[in-house]
């Protein structure tokens, strides 16, 4: 990450805002990625800068600046989500990579599936499924957190919104775990379309015999007057599971690795259960961990930079929540904040809509973990394995506990 | 400027000024109202703007939209008759007076 000539660079980007950054690749030696992102603030103090790698692309340090990007789809088109671009896609997702006013049109379909006031009972069996989750490994004393329990709990709900088996879960997982980490290419194509024909064949089945769940709302939609296509039905279905996956794998991630290093919080949680609410609100504003591209669609300028229609410009979360001139002394953690301001679930006409949900996992992951594990740190301190990308996360994480 | 009346979800009463052609929602974050956050910023999409707008002194905003009623009924959780999105919602001079309450959840 040093500022440099011989990457080329567009005409209307002067010499002085590139710096050479590959989001993907931070460096490799680093346990905190949100401070991470810090450091850029301190490399480009203007606010703003240019990064050649991964095609070319902004990136904005401020956080209102990060929240107009992702917001203002006058000028940041979410036509492309992710840089580089998606070549191999096999249709835009939706309703993520749309733009107003027909991104409306799709969000409607599932959000009376997502809203707070029908979400009691996917509670409950998230609930009775954590609890089984944690007392299964619970005698051993350590699990590989990840794979033993975060990875899992977002599959069963997604299963559970659809109305699909719960039998199909391991398979499922697999498919989205390829999609996600695999380093082959092909491998990733392979998952895509297995993942896409699970979803294609019961598709068809609720079309014959449609039912109250949210895979039989989405296939039988009207569409401003018309009925949903099946390519579309497929993208808005996939694009349910893409949001709830990687997302709530990775902030259960970030939560435990955060309360098995900082005893002071659990032992805040376990004497006050009331801070569960707001420590799920602070936790996400510090491990905000999402970013996602738009395109710019109109010349425009920002933070004193010229962007020019055509350029992808990067929109990380995290630098709102952190952001000293949005929060006094950001790094810190702390339960009792008037309030945590964060962008953790996007901002604009892309909110996230799965945002009530993944607030009540996590609350449910906080409420029956720290009544049964109080105690637990990690393994080792040298096996951090933190993925960077659209949705960073933690590769594995070993924890263990008094058993 | 017309004055417009929030009253938030402790009871506490706000009178607050709007820029004409601004909305219910951006008056009410402009000035920190508690219990609306108009997370979407207006695209009817997050139900972070909900009030509830009564007949006072004759202020009578312009009815829902098909598409406001629609999203209020999947968003809010015991939509009222004066349920109302407040992003959708343009203050202008008739609004004078205008008193509108904050759910408290
Ligand atoms: C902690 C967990 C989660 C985080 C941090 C998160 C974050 C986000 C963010 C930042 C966006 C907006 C992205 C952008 O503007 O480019 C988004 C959109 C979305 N999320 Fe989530 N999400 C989470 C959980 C969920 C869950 C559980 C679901 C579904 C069950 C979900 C479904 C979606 C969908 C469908 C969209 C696209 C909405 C649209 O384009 O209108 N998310 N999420
Ligand atoms: S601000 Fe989101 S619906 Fe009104």
């Amino acid at each position: 990450m040093t500022a440099t000539k011989d990457l080329s660079r567009p005409a209307h980007v002067p010499t002085e805002l590139v710096i050479d950054f590959d989001w993907f690749n931070f460096g490799t030696k680093f346990d905190d990625l949100q401070l991470e992102w810090e450091r850029l603030r301190e490399k480009a103090p203007g606010g703003i800068f240019w990064t050649p790698r991964n095609g070319g692309h902004w990136v904005p340090l401020g956080g209102e600046d990060v929240a107009t990007v992702l917001s203002d789809y006058t000028r940041f088109s979410a036509i492309d989500i992710y840089i580089p671009a998606n070549v191999n896609r096999t249709a835009q997702l939706i309703p993520i990579e749309m733009d107003p006013p027909e991104q409306l049109d799709f969000r409607k379909i599932i959000i009376p599936f997502l809203a707070s006031k029908n979400l009691q009972p996917v509670e409950d069996r998230a609930r009775a499924l954590t609890i089984s989750l944690i007392e299964g490994f619970l005698a051993r004393g350590e699990c590989e957190f990840v794979s033993e329990f975060a990875a899992i709990l977002p599959v069963a709900v997604f299963l559970d919104l659809m109305g699909l088996p719960q039998d199909d879960r391991e398979m499922l997982r697999g498919f989205g775990e390829q999609i996600t980490r695999s380093s082959d290419p092909e491998q990733r194509l392979n998952s895509q379309k297995a993942l896409e024909g699970y979803l294609l064949g019961w598709m068809e089945q609720r079309r014959q015999d449609p039912g109250d769940d949210l895979l039989s709302a989405i296939v039988t939609a009207d569409v401003n007057g018309r009925e949903i296509t099946e390519t579309e039905a497929l993208m808005l279905a996939m694009n349910v599971l893409l949001g709830g996956l990687d997302t709530v794998v990775n902030m259960l991630g970030f939560f435990a690795l955060f309360l098995a290093r900082n005893p002071g919080h659990r032992k805040q949680l376990i004497e006050n259960p009331e801070l569960v609410k707001p420590a799920v609100e602070e936790l996400m504003r510090r491990h905000s961990i999402v970013a996602n591209g738009r395109r710019v669609i109109q010349d425009t300028e920002m933070s004193g930079a010229q962007l020019r229609a055509g350029d992808m410009i990067l929109g990380s979360t995290v630098l709102y929540g952190t952001d000293a001139s949005i929060t006094s002394d950001p790094f810190t953690v702390d339960f009792e904040r008037e309030s945590s301001k964060h962008i953790a679930f996007g901002k604009g006409n892309h909110v996230c809509p799965g945002q009530h949900l993944a607030r009540r996992e996590l609350k449910v992951f906080l409420e029956e973990w720290m009544k049964r594990i109080p105690d637990f740190s990690l393994q080792s301190t040298d096996q951090l394995q933190i993925a960077v990308g659209h949705v960073a996360g933690l590769t594995s994480l070993e924890l263990r506990w008094p058993s | 400027m017309p004055t417009i009346t929030f009253v938030d979800p402790h009871g506490i009463e706000h009178d607050v000024e709007g820029d004409v052609g601004q909305s219910l929602m951006t008056v009410a974050v402009n000035h920190d109202i508690p219990g609306i956050e108009g997370e979407c910023g207006g695209e009817m999409a997050c139900g972070t703007c909900h009030v509830y707008v009564a007949d006072t002194a004759g202020c009578v905003p312009p009815p829902r939209t098909t598409d406001e009623a629609e999203m209020l009924e999947v968003l809010i959780d015991g939509v009222k008759p004066t349920s109302r999105l407040g992003c959708q919602i343009r203050v202008g001079p008739e609004l004078d007076g205008l008193s509108v309450t904050v759910p408290s959840e």
